[in-house]
């Protein structure tokens, strides 16, 4: 078999239809009779709902209905708890509308439903809500605290969860170590913001009695399998429909977010389409938030700076409810220990309720807090004991005949976390001499006798990729010939048209652009768990690698008979079954493809009819991608202003299937990662309103901002899918933080600043400056 | 409610007649009025650019303006720019060429804003291009791949104008 | 968004009289920043009189005796393209590139940028602000870190300490321009120009507007004299990105030397009160000196006399001064002028 596309940079499939307007995304759902809706949401951080008041909604102009709590019989329940942990004792879950309190600002209310938004909109200015407020819980550490004003008062406590994961013999290695050094390292909230805010679209046709819903969401199948057993439907009755998905990154899985119920609800109720779309400021409030987190950390060395014990303690802030359970600062505290080897390692954590939006997972997950501590820990050993920070570093690398690696602890999927395979040094080398590290020391005095401040950073982290549990497809070959590939991970911009396609066309010997792709649509496809964790190409990619193998080889046998040939001395190409050596013998797969599914006539005992196979993968654990960032940075003392001249990226993500996909991939990693190190950031006030809730306030970075990324590629492909394949979708993200705050540092050294919070911006670094110059003057 | 008022606008060459209320946002009548959705509403408050139109040859954007303001304007959207899928656009083939775009949800904005940006300036270097594009947010890219598209664009749009011809009109 | 009428007006007069009589209209021209805060319901017209069709006040014409004459809505990006805004007012044409977007600044006129609201997130937000009639400023005592350093006398939440968001009035106001306001009634003679900073007032409780605008009233010019000869001129702004941002602080400066002396000086500062904030107490001192590392460290100290920090906007004053030291560079270096 010819290889053509694994591997290449295939243009993509789904581009054409993109670009000239014809996407699918679920506000471009257009169905005659549907109504719109829009929520009255919390204007309070934390109170008691005294009164709730529908009447002049309902009166107004266009109103088809004005829900609240007590409309909702069952479905009032909290929603059910996502992912389970042995110790979330607190396992508290959401509302599709809040009952008699409310936690958060923006927390829905009320859900109207009208004849167009802007009635909608209208009706929802006229509910009266009464709030008696409650002592709001803002402050992560204050929220930890003994005595604190309760979220879920049944709870006793804000403590959601108090996890410790232990390897070795961490306290006597600190007790015994010649250096130890501690940090306090603070990540505050951000969050995606995916350019397409969510939107529900829910179709019940009472007739055939089935619910068919557009939703944008990362997680389909589960989407439906959920609501099925909500509504009390057989679960062939929901089709839930994940079309394009204008980007998701993580906040666009909850099972389920308040909106995802009350959409279909109302179109059951009403016998009518409904139509919900988020607005970018209820987009703020309502999808769930990331990142905030505050690490007291503790590093233990000998004199050459080698690892001897690794020590986090630290706080987690789950926001109002924790559906999603664990997964931050599990996978956080499991990313901590990356590619270095730490013999004794402490990581424990309590996950904290407060009155701000959810906290569920958002590209890196936790990746980019562990990196961050690490890698602080690692600059301030190489300070401390004058070693270089790139050589600190090296000493510390696990090897390449070490895997697989067992660092000791449980991952986000409760496996072992063992590293499959890697080549760290290899890929810190390649990062260093891409970047000019050698040379730097001189470019850098260069720049600074101009008045110039330059930085170097590099940061090296592991990713964990591509869990469990399973992803199918199934493909199918027309009688046209054209393949038909459906599998349950939607997109949401990451390729799967294409790259998917590809591994397809590979089998197949058919053209890329013959194999369609379905995707993200349970009529289709209906079973799997969504994408996310970067686990779409490892997981999916594998299951079909080997349903397109399995149509091959019945191609083959089908061929064979045809061509009476034996089926060793056949091969698939240019979308014809041709004996190898007798071109002129051939037959098409359209035409094996009728020939397996006959009309009259038999098929071999034994046998399926037509070119169709149905295959699953389930890795036995995820396997782990890994790399390193390095730039340089100008940094302007007197604005704040910073200026990243060269971005680098190495990256080891196993087998690649498409090259040009992947650097898209990381590209849009490390602009998110720039954003969130230098200048996204949530502000809450002290009563809990979110002050940051338009693009005016939360500053996304523009193409002034972020830089052109060189990309390097080590590939050790990994040995627990049969492609060899790692996950590559939070590679771009994980390591930003870590790599600007030393860079930052670095470019600053004049003043002696210390980086110890993320997000910076262009405040905060001259307020760093400042504080410096106070201290210490230059 | 308000008194409807009668918008009559030209989009991509065809005229279009209806009866509006004076709140309907010009992005939403383009959307559901005129049921061209491939401009896209990202922020509603005008920074994202994902709903970039083409306002009398201007970028602009959809939703912040008025459907009754657009009253005898001529407007162009991302559906105007190529016939089919065969027949692109070359700053859609040259997104297609450089993958300069992802989930496709902010490309409409782009394209067109980089449509007008070369009209007026057909041979520009990367720091015009990405002072061009600033006004339109992208979360997928990282606008890498984005700034390399409208470079190759610029090349062949040069490459198909007539020898001596400018695109840019004087006086700008 | 409440439902409103609207009004394509087809006169001045047409819109002043409807504006006038009409409580609840509102003058809507490029619609940028109005119809956001329409949207969040942080504004609610019942009325909009569009004016943006009135081809009469989108110009630009020569003074006699130099200078330039704008009409108030010429949009920024018609300004940002003309020639002689960029060889005669660089600070102004610079001061236009750095405003919003290239989208924005096809749509976005010059007088409604001037009259834009701020962009305080108390008061884009549903939260306590003076302008929405309530009681207090919120800012005053909470998350102020991109609010005033100057002329809010005392932050006792009386007073808005919001600033106002202009980049082209930060300029314009170095430029010593002036403001044609049209007053409902009054013949086009009698229209009178103020200087730019005085079109600015600062919102109390009693007087929760950020103009002196009355009712009716519109601006209609902006003259923009012409400067001494062999000046000088910069416009450098602090943000939060690169692009598509707010100032921080800026500073507009225009110099005029003779020789090594500074004949004139003037200095306005963005991002820092609720109008350009003249440094004049700096400009005084700087009148009449030569040059000298000596003189830019007092002119620098001198911009930033005064400066009254929140809390949270501490970085301001370094940043300020860091800002007018580079401004000084370049007006007063010929190989850092623009």
């Amino acid at each position: 078999m010819v290889t053509r596309y694994l591997g290449a940079p295939v243009r993509r499939n789904e581009d054409p239809r993109l670009l000239t307007g014809r996407g699918n995304f679920v506000d471009d759902i257009q169905i005659p009779g549907m109504l719109h809706g829009a929520f009255v949401r919390s204007t309070h951080a934390h109170a008691r709902l005294k009164r709730v008041d529908v009447s002049r909604a309902l009166a107004a102009p266009g109103v088809h209905a004005v829900y609240t709590h007590g409309d909702l019989g069952p479905l009032g329940d909290p929603l059910p708890p996502l992912i389970p942990h042995p110790t979330l004792k607190h396992h508290k879950t959401q509302y599709a509308l809040a009952p008699d309190k409310v936690r958060y600002v923006g927390e829905p209310v009320a859900f109207v439903v009208a004849d167009s938004r802007y009635l909608a909109e209208d009706a929802a200015d006229l509910v009266e809500v009464e709030y008696e407020p409650l002592p709001p819980v803002v402050d992560l550490e204050a929220a930890a605290e003994p005595g604190a004003p309760l979220v879920h008062e049944d709870a006793g406590t804000n403590v959601a969860a108090h996890y410790t994961q232990r390897v070795g013999e961490p306290d006597r290695a600190f007790a015994e170590a010649p250096h130890v050094f501690t940090e306090r390292l603070v990540m505050d909230r951000g969050c995606a913001q995916p350019m397409e805010p969510r939107g529900v679209v829910a179709h019940w046709d009472p007739r055939l009695e089935t619910l068919l819903i557009w939703d944008s969401t990362q997680a389909p199948i589960p989407i439906r399998n959920g609501l099925a057993r909500l509504f009390g439907l057989p679960e062939r009755a929901v089709r839930v429909i994940a079309g394009d998905v204008g980007g998701g990154f993580g906040p666009k899985i909850m099972m389920f977010y308040p909106e995802e119920i009350m959409v279909p609800l109302a179109a059951m109720r009403l016998g009518r389409p409904v139509k919900w779309i988020e607005d970018r400021r209820e987009h703020f409030w309502a999808t769930n938030h990331e990142r905030e987190q505050i690490h007291d950390a503790a590093i233990a060395v000998d004199d050459q700076g080698r690892i001897i014990a690794v020590r986090t303690v630290f706080l987690h802030d789950a926001g109002a409810y924790i559906p999603y359970g664990l997964i931050v600062p599990v996978v956080a505290s499991t990313t901590l220990p990356g590619p270095y080897k730490i013999p004794n390692y402490h990581a424990e954590f309590k996950a904290v309720f407060t009155n701000k939006t959810i906290v569920s997972p958002y590209r890196g997950a936790g990746r980019p807090h562990g990196v961050f501590v690490m890698e602080r820990l690692m600059d301030r050993v190489a300070r401390e004991l004058g070693i270089d920070r790139a050589e600190v570093r090296r000493r510390n690398l696990i090897q390449p005949d070490e895997f697989p690696y067992d660092v000791g602890l449980i991952y986000q999927d409760f496996a072992p976390l063992i590293y499959d395979s890697g080549n760290y040094p290899a890929v810190m080398d390649r990062a260093l001499a891409m970047v000019g590290y050698d040379r730097f020391p001189e470019e850098q005095a260069r720049a600074r006798r101009e008045g110039r401040y330059l930085g170097l950073g590099v940061a090296n982290y592991v990713e964990g990729t591509g869990i469990g549990p399973y992803e199918g497809a199934k493909v199918h070959v027309e009688p046209s010939g054209k393949v038909l590939l459906a599998t349950g991970v939607g997109t949401q911009g990451q390729g799967h048209y294409t790259s998917l396609a590809q591994l397809v066309a590979d089998q197949l010997g058919v053209d890329v652009k013959d194999v369609h792709v379905v995707t993200g649509d349970t009529g289709e496809f209906a079973w799997g768990t969504g994408t996310f964790a970067s686990r779409a190409a490892v997981v999916a990619g594998s299951a079909v690698y080997l349903a397109a193998r399995a149509v091959r080889e019945k191609a083959l046998e089908v061929a064979a008979r045809l061509l009476e040939a034996s089926k060793e001395d056949l091969e698939l190409e240019g979308g014809r079954v041709l004996v190898r050596g007798a071109p002129q013998r051939a037959v098409s797969l359209g035409e094996v493809a009728v020939a397996a599914n006959p009309l009259r006539g038999t098929i071999p005992e034994g046998a399926e009819p037509g070119l169709e196979a149905t295959r699953y993968f389930g890795p036995p654990r995820g396997s782990f991608a890994a790399g390193t960032h390095a730039a340089v940075v100008e940094v302007d003392p007197e604005t704040g202003m910073l200026k990243i001249l060269r971005y680098v990226v190495v990256h080891d993500c196993g087998t690649v299937i498409n090259p040009m996909i992947l650097e898209g991939q990381i590209h849009g990693g490390v602009a998110q990662g720039v954003g969130g190190a230098y200048y996204e950031k949530l502000v809450y006030d002290e009563g809990g309103q979110l002050l940051t809730t338009s693009f005016m306030d939360f500053l996304i970075p523009t193409a002034m901002e972020v830089p052109d990324v060189a990309i390097g590629h080590v590939e050790t492909p990994s040995p627990l899918n049969p492609l060899g394949i790692k996950g590559a979708g939070e590679a771009g993200v994980i390591p930003v933080p870590a790599l600007v705050a030393q860079a930052v540092e670095d470019a600053l050294a004049p003043w002696g600043v210390r980086v110890r919070e993320m997000p910076l911006s262009p405040v905060k670094v001259r307020e760093l400056v400042e504080g410096s110059r106070r201290e210490a003057p230059a | 409610m308000a008194a409807t008022r009668t918008v009559r606008v030209r989009v991509n060459g065809t005229l279009h007649e209806r009866e509006v209320e004076p709140r309907l946002l010009l992005s939403d009548f383009i959307r559901h009025e005129l049921g061209l959705t491939g401009t896209h509403v990202g922020c509603e408050h005008g920074v994202c650019g994902a709903c970039t139109i083409l306002w009398n040859g201007e970028p602009v954007r959809s939703c912040l303006a008025l459907a009754v303001q657009a009253d005898g304007a001529e407007l162009e959207t991302v559906e105007g720019l190529a016939p089919d899928e065969e027949r692109l656009h070359p700053v859609q083939a040259a997104f297609v060429e450089h993958h300069g775009l992802q989930c496709g949800f902010c490309t409409p904005g782009f394209l067109m804003t980089v449509v007008a940006f070369l009209r007026e300036n057909p041979d520009p270097d990367e720091a015009e291009i990405r002072r061009a594009i600033s006004g339109n947010l992208c979360r997928c890219t990282g606008y890498v791949n984005i700034v390399k598209a409208v470079k190759h664009a610029a090349r062949s749009l040069r490459a198909r104008a007539p020898a001596g011809a400018s695109a840019a009109p004087a006086g700008r | 968004m409440k439902p409103f009428a609207y009004t394509a007006a087809t006169s001045l007069d047409q819109a002043q009289e409807i504006l006038s009589e009409e409580w609840g209209s509102r003058l809507y021209a490029g619609g940028t920043d109005l119809l956001t805060l329409t949207k969040r319901g942080t504004v609610s017209p019942d009325h909009l009189v569009d004016i943006k069709g009135l081809a009469d006040f989108r110009y630009l014409r020569h003074l006699t005796g130099g200078g330039l004459a704008i009409g108030a809505l010429t949009t920024l990006a018609e300004l940002e393209a003309n020639r002689t805004v960029h060889r005669r007012f660089p600070a102004l044409a610079r001061s236009i590139a750095v405003t919003g977007t290239p989208q924005l600044r096809n749509r976005a006129t010059v007088g409604g940028n001037l009259c834009q609201q701020p962009r305080c997130w108390y008061y884009r937000g549903d939260f306590p602000c003076l302008l929405h009639g309530d009681e207090v400023c919120g800012a005053a005592k909470g998350e102020n870190a991109y609010h005033a350093l100057f002329g809010y006398e005392s932050a006792d939440g009386n007073r808005c300490v919001a600033v106002h968001p202009s980049d082209p009035a930060v300029a314009l106001s170095a430029l010593e321009a002036e403001v044609v306001v049209a007053v409902p009634g009054e013949a086009p003679v009698n229209w009178e120009a103020t200087p730019i900073d005085d079109l600015f007032q600062q919102p109390t409780k009693d007087f929760p507007g950020t103009t002196i605008l009355n009712p009716g009233d519109v601006v209609v010019e902006i003259r923009v004299p012409e400067q001494p000869k062999g000046s000088r001129q910069v416009y450098l702004k602090a943000m939060d990105r690169a692009a598509w941002a707010f100032a921080l602080v800026s500073v507009a400066a225009v110099a005029t030397l003779d020789g090594n002396r500074l004949a004139d000086l003037r200095l306005a500062l963005g991002g820092v009160a609720y109008k350009p904030w003249r440094a004049r107490h700096a400009e005084e001192i700087a009148r009449g000196h030569v040059v000298s590392p000596e003189l830019v460290d007092e002119i620098v100290e001198l911009a930033a006399e005064g400066a009254m920090p929140l809390g949270a906007n501490e970085y301001k004053v370094p940043l300020l001064k860091g800002l007018v030291r580079q401004a000084l560079r370049a007006v007063t270096d010929e190989s850092r002028g623009i």
